[in-house]
C-alpha cells in the first residue's frame, strides 16, 4: 500500500514533467483514436454506400446473362423467387430488374451504357435511388417512354429534363430496337460508379422493348444483417440451380479487400501512435529513475528488495498510463460523438474523394470494443515502457547509487 | 550462512578492499581486523581517503570485501547473496547518511514507518513505535512534515529515528554531522548519545568532526586503509 502511495506521490513530485507526459499521452491517444474513428466511419460509409447504391448483398442473374447480356438469358423463375424473397424475414428489400447493354444517344453524343428496367419503389428500397434524385422524378405515372439518367451522363450527352434520348439495344430475338425516350429525372451519379453509364426506365417498358414479358434478368437483394449473406446465397443456390447467385464479396472483391484490410490499417495507426508514446514514457521514466538514483540506493540500502523497486517503477508508469489513457479516450469519445453527429465536411476535396468512391461528408464512428482495445494497448504500452527504466533501477548497486 | 559464537556485534577479520580505478588498483582498506561490542559509541576517524566510509560500507553490507570477512550480529556477510543482504540490512542494521537521504515524498512519520512496513510489522506496532521514535528524537509535533519542510538537523533526526525503526543491532552513521551547523550537530549528538546510554544502542560513526570524536567513547583512527590507533 505504501509502495502505491510512494509511486503516486513520485508522479507528482515533478508535476510539470508528469503533466507534460500525461498531456502528450492525452493528445496522442485523442488524435490516434479520432483518426481510427474517422477512418472507421469513412470505411463503413464507403462500404455501406457501395453496398447500398451499387452492389447490394446478393445478386442473382439468369445463366449466361453476365457473359453476353443476352436478353433471352432470364432468371429461371421470377415468380417463385418473388414468393421466396418476399416471405424471408432476413430480406430487407429486393429489386427485380430487366437489363440490356446498348447505345444511348442524344443529339450531341452517342455512348455505350446499360439500360435497366426497374420498379421505382422496389429500387428505392434497395438502392435508395429516389434519395439520389437531383432533378425531376423517378418516373411519372402514366407517361410512356420515360428515362432517368445519371448526372455525369447528362453532362456528356448535354441533355436535361424533358430532353429526348434514343436507346438502341438488342431484343430477345437478337434484333436491334431503337426507342426514343424523354428524360424525366437525373440522379446523382457516383464518380467511382463501378459500371459505366447506367440509365433507368420502368421495368414494364423495358420488358416490352426486349420482349421478355414477366421474366427478369437480375434480382438485387439487400439484407438486414451482413451475416445472413452466406446462408441466403447457399439456400438460393439450392433452390435455383440454373441461375447465377453471387454475394457482394464475389461481385466486388475490392469491397471485400477494404473490409478485410480495415482492421490492419487501424492496427498500424494505433501501433505507430503507441510506439511514439512508448518512447515518450521510456524517456520520462528513465529521467525520473536517473534523477532518483541516490534515493533508490537508499531504499535498497535500508531494505527495499529489488522486486519491490521494480514494482514501484512499474506502478508509477502504469499510473501515468491510467491517467493519460482514459482522459485521452474521453476527449476522443467526445470528439467522435460530436463529429459523428454533425459530420465532417470534406467538400474541398470532393473530386479526389469521389474518385475513390468516398463521401464528402464523413461521420466518424468507433464502437465500445474499439475504445477498449485502444485502452488495453495503452496500458500494455505503459507496462512495456516501464520495463527498461525498472530494469535499470534494479541493476543499481546501493552503495554506488548513494554516492552518485 | 556461518555464525560466530562471539559477544561482538561487529567483527572484521583481515578485511581488505581494493578498487580498480582504470589501470590503477587502489587499496582502500588494508587488512583491518576490528571488533565492536554491543553498546559501544565508536568513531572511525582519519583523513579523507583513509578508508573510513569503505570500511563502514563493508560493515553495513553495502560493499563486499576483496578479501577477509565481516561478521555482523553473528552472521558472516560474505555468505549472503544480494537479496539476503537486503533482508539482513533491513532487520539488523540501521543507516544514517551524511545527506540525510529521506524519501522526499513521504512525511517524517511515514519515512520511519516505511522500514517497519517492510518488516511486515502490524499497523498498531508501527504507529506506536513511530510515535515513540519521534518523541525520542524530539520531533513529536513534526511527524506529518515532509523532509523539504524540515531543517537539516530535523531531517537528520528523522534519519536517526528511521535507522532505529527496525530495532537494529547497531546504527552505522556516515559523517552524520557533516552538513549540520555546530548547535544542530551538538543537539543531534545529544539524541544519539542518549539513545546509546538509555537503550544501549550501538553506534559506529565515520567522521571528521571533532565534536563527534570528543563524544565518542572509542576512537579508531585509520590511515591509508589501516588501523593506526584504537583508543577506548
Amino acid at each position: 500500500m505504501m509502495l502505491l502511495a510512494i509511486a503516486y506521490r513520485n508522479i507528482w513530485r515533478n508535476p510539470v514533467r508528469s503533466l507534460v507526459v500525461i498531456g502528450s499521452m492525452v493528445l496522442g491517444i485523442w488524435g490516434g483514436t479520432f483518426i481510427v474513428g474517422f477512418f472507421t466511419g469513412m470505411t463503413q460509409q464507403q462500404l455501406e454506400d457501395m453496398l447500398r447504391q451499387e452492389v447490394s448483398h446478393v445478386q442473382m442473374h439468369g445463366e449466361g446473362f453476365l457473359d453476353q447480356f443476352d436478353a433471352s438469358d432470364t432468371l429461371s423463375s421470377t415468380v417463385r423467387l418473388d414468393q421466396l424473397l418476399s416471405a424471408d424475414p432476413r430480406v430487407e428489400a429486393y429489386s427485380a430488374r430487366v437489363s440490356g447493354v446498348g447505345l444511348i444517344a442524344s443529339a450531341r453524343l452517342t455512348t455505350g451504357g446499360m439500360v435497366v428496367g426497374i420498379d421505382p419503389e422496389a429500387e428505392a428500397a434497395v438502392t435508395q435511388l429516389d434519395a439520389r434524385m437531383l432533378e425531376g422524378d423517378l418516373f411519372i405515372p402514366g407517361r410512356p417512354n420515360q428515362v432517368v439518367i445519371g448526372s455525369r451522363l447528362a453532362d456528356r450527352l448535354k441533355v436535361g429534363i424533358k430532353n429526348k434520348i434514343v436507346i438502341t439495344l438488342p431484343n430477345e430475338s437478337g434484333e436491334m430496337t431503337s426507342t426514343a425516350m424523354r428524360v424525366v429525372g437525373i440522379y446523382r451519379e457516383r464518380a467511382a460508379a463501378k459500371a459505366g453509364a447506367k440509365i433507368y426506365v420502368p421495368v414494364a417498358d423495358l420488358a416490352a422493348i426486349l420482349g421478355v414479358g414477366d421474366a427478369r434478368h437480375e434480382v438485387a437483394v439487400f439484407l438486414r444483417d451482413l451475416n445472413d449473406v452466406q446462408p441466403l446465397q447457399s439456400e438460393l443456390g439450392h433452390a435455383f440451380q440454373q441461375d447465377v447467385i453471387r454475394s457482394w464479396s464475389e461481385i466486388s472483391p475490392e469491397l471485400r479487400l477494404i473490409s478485410e484490410s480495415y482492421d490492419q490499417y487501424v492496427l498500424i495507426i494505433i501501433a505507430i501512435i503507441l510506439l511514439a508514446l512508448l518512447f515518450g514514457i521510456v524517456n520520462t521514466m528513465l529521467m525520473a529513475v536517473l534523477e532518483r538514483t541516490r534515493e533508490l540506493g537508499v531504499l535498497m540500502a535500508v531494505g527495499l528488495t529489488r522486486v519491490k523497486v521494480f514494482w514501484m517503477i512499474l506502478l508509477e508508469t502504469v499510473m501515468i498510463g491510467t491517467i493519460g489513457g482514459p482522459v485521452g479516450l474521453l476527449v476522443a469519445w467526445g470528439t467522435i460523438q460530436w463529429t459523428g453527429r454533425n459530420g465532417l465536411d470534406l467538400s474541398l476535396y470532393a473530386d479526389s474523394l469521389e474518385a475513390y468512391g468516398l463521401s464528402t461528408r464523413v461521420y466518424p464512428a468507433l464502437d465500445a470494443s474499439g475504445y477498449l482495445q485502444i485502452f488495453i494497448m495503452v496500458i500494455s504500452a505503459s507496462l512495456i515502457a516501464a520495463l527498461f527504466p525498472a530494469l535499470h533501477a534494479i541493476r543499481l548497486k546501493p552503495m554506488e547509487a548513494i554516492r552518485s | 550462512m556461518k555464525e560466530h559464537a562471539s559477544s561482538s556485534v561487529i567483527t572484521t577479520s583481515a578485511l581488505t578492499r581494493i578498487y580498480q580505478q582504470g589501470p590503477v588498483e587502489v587499496l582502500a582498506v588494508n587488512d583491518v581486523s576490528l571488533s565492536i561490542e554491543p553498546g559501544e559509541f565508536t568513531a572511525l576517524v582519519g583523513p579523507s581517503g583513509s578508508g573510513k566510509t569503505t570500511l563502514l560500507n563493508m560493515i553495513g553490507g553495502l560493499d563486499r570485501p576483496t578479501s577477509g570477512s565481516v561478521s555482523v550480529d553473528g552472521t558472516e556477510l560474505n555468505g549472503l547473496d544480494e537479496n539476503a543482504l537486503i533482508q539482513f540490512r533491513l532487520h539488523h542494521i540501521g543507516f544514517v547518511f551524511q545527506a540525510y537521504n529521506l524519501i522526499p515524498v513521504l512525511s517524517a512519520a511515514e519515512n520511519i514507518e516505511f522500514i517497519m512496513l517492510l518488516q511486515k510489522a502490524s499497523a498498531k506496532e508501527r504507529k506506536e513505535r513511530t510515535q515513540q521514535l519521534l518523541r525520542d528524537v524530539g520531533l513529536s509535533n513534526l511527524g506529518h512534515a515532509r523532509p523539504t519542510q524540515l531543517s537539516g538537523g530535523q531531517q537528520q533526526r528523522v534519519a536517526v529515528a528511521r535507522a532505529l525503526a527496525s530495532k537494529p543491532a547497531f546504527v552505522l552513521a556516515d559523517e552524520p554531522t557533516a552538513n549540520l551547523d555546530s548547535q544542530t550537530a551538538e543537539s543531534l549528538l545529544d539524541v544519539m548519545e542518549q539513545l546509546n546510554r538509555d537503550e544501549g544502542m550501538t553506534f559506529v560513526f565515520s567522521t571528521h568532526d571533532p565534536r563527534v570524536i570528543a563524544r565518542a567513547r572509542r576512537v579508531v583512527t585509520l590511515v591509508d586503509g589501516r588501523i593506526d590507533s584504537d583508543v577506548k
